[in-house]
């Protein structure tokens, strides 16, 4: 989606820092890496590590922008674990558009291990 | 955050929790009210087990189930596959999913169990996101599941049965758009008030169906579509979900 989106957008972005975290590449994502980084301490489960992003996050992005940035990294909980229970395959409507983001994400690299 | 700030600033998604909390108490298609909270308890307390923590780095996920720190009134096999949805979800396979149905039903159960367990942890996760205290529980309203069933549903796909992409019946016809059904939309629809809790939940903590199609930022959000793309691609990843 965030491929999609940036397309319709006109604008550049290197998808490969969602993989490793760093925001270089994905400067036409205003705050981006404030959004990693709540989503990094988010996943952590480290409550004072959530505290302190959290806390910077709510000074750049406001009272609302914390809420929603929160919201939608609560809401991609759900995903993998319907997809993982329920052994259902990828969708697959576009081949080739499916293979550039897989691609871009390098998700074919042996190292693939986010976070690590 | 101060919770009355949360639900001035956004009092959709007060009303969406507080649906879910009323969908959860009642008897659903396979479970009672009552066994559907305690899947949505055994969920919270998931979170806190020390053995899921230590059982990820073990071969065989199965070998130490008598390990987990079991809280709630379920037998013990589906409280520990409550456990497993929430924190070694990437090791179930169809196998496991077989053994529960003497202690839970037919797999129409679980797939209610799973569509329980993901729309509790997402609440819960938005919670411990703002530091907010966790919600306490509705009680259960009486009465028995009606069972019903889609009219038509294929098992071809994957382990839980789906209703097929492009042979929507009317009564579940608000499910997904025309033939537009992705997988991870039609994976609980053998429940589809799960397809609809969870949909309902996804509105106002994501977007809608409609507003994901959209391709635009919705109007009530501070947010642009790309950082929140972001946010749930940086998730995604972090989870290792493919998918």
């Amino acid at each position: 989606m965030l491929r999609v989106s940036v397309t319709q957008s006109n604008l550049n972005v290197d998808l490969l820092g969602i993989r490793t975290g760093k925001a270089e590449g994905l400067e036409a994502i205003p705050h981006a890496q404030v959004l990693i980084d709540l989503a990094d301490a988010f996943m952590t489960r480290d409550a004072s590590a959530l505290g302190t992003a959290r806390d910077h996050a709510q000074h750049v992005l406001g009272d609302h922008g914390i809420v929603e940035a929160i919201g939608v990294a609560a809401n991609f909980q759900r995903m993998v674990r319907i997809a993982s229970a329920t052994g259902i395959p990828i969708d697959e409507p576009d081949a080739a558009f499916g293979q550039s983001v897989r691609s871009a994400l390098a998700l074919s690299d042996s190292d693939w291990h986010p976070g690590g | 955050m101060d919770p009355n700030l949360l639900f001035q600033l956004r009092p959709d998604i007060h009303q969406a929790f507080s649906a879910y909390r009323v969908w959860l108490s009642q008897p659903g298609q396979w479970l009672t009210g009552a066994t559907r909270i305690e899947i949505a308890r055994a969920t919270r307390q998931a979170t806190q087990c020390q053995a899921c923590t230590a059982f990820k780095d073990h071969l065989s996920a199965r070998s130490l189930d008598e390990q987990h720190s079991c809280c709630t009134d379920l037998p013990r096999d589906i409280e520990v596959m409550v456990h497993r949805i929430v924190n070694d979800q990437n090791r179930i396979g169809p196998s496991d999913i077989e053994r529960l149905e003497d202690s839970l039903g037919p797999i129409y159960a679980y797939v209610e169990l799973l569509g329980i367990v993901v729309c509790q942890f997402s609440i819960d996760e938005f919670y411990r996101g703002l530091a907010l205290p966790e919600l306490g529980w509705p009680d259960p309203v009486a009465g028995k599941p009606d069972g019903y069933l889609p009219a038509l549903l294929e098992s071809e796909t994957s382990w839980v049965p789906m209703i097929p992409r492009d042979q929507v019946q009317p009564a579940e016809a608000d499910l997904w758009p025309g033939n537009r059904g992705a997988n991870v939309l039609r994976a609980l629809s053998a429940v589809p008030g799960a397809v609809r809790a969870w949909q309902n939940l996804s509105s106002v903590m994501y977007l809608s169906l409609a507003g994901m199609a959209e391709m635009i930022q919705p109007p009530n959000r501070q947010l642009s579509r790309m950082q929140m793309e972001l946010i749930a691609g940086r998730v995604s990843a972090l989870n290792q979900c493919l998918y």
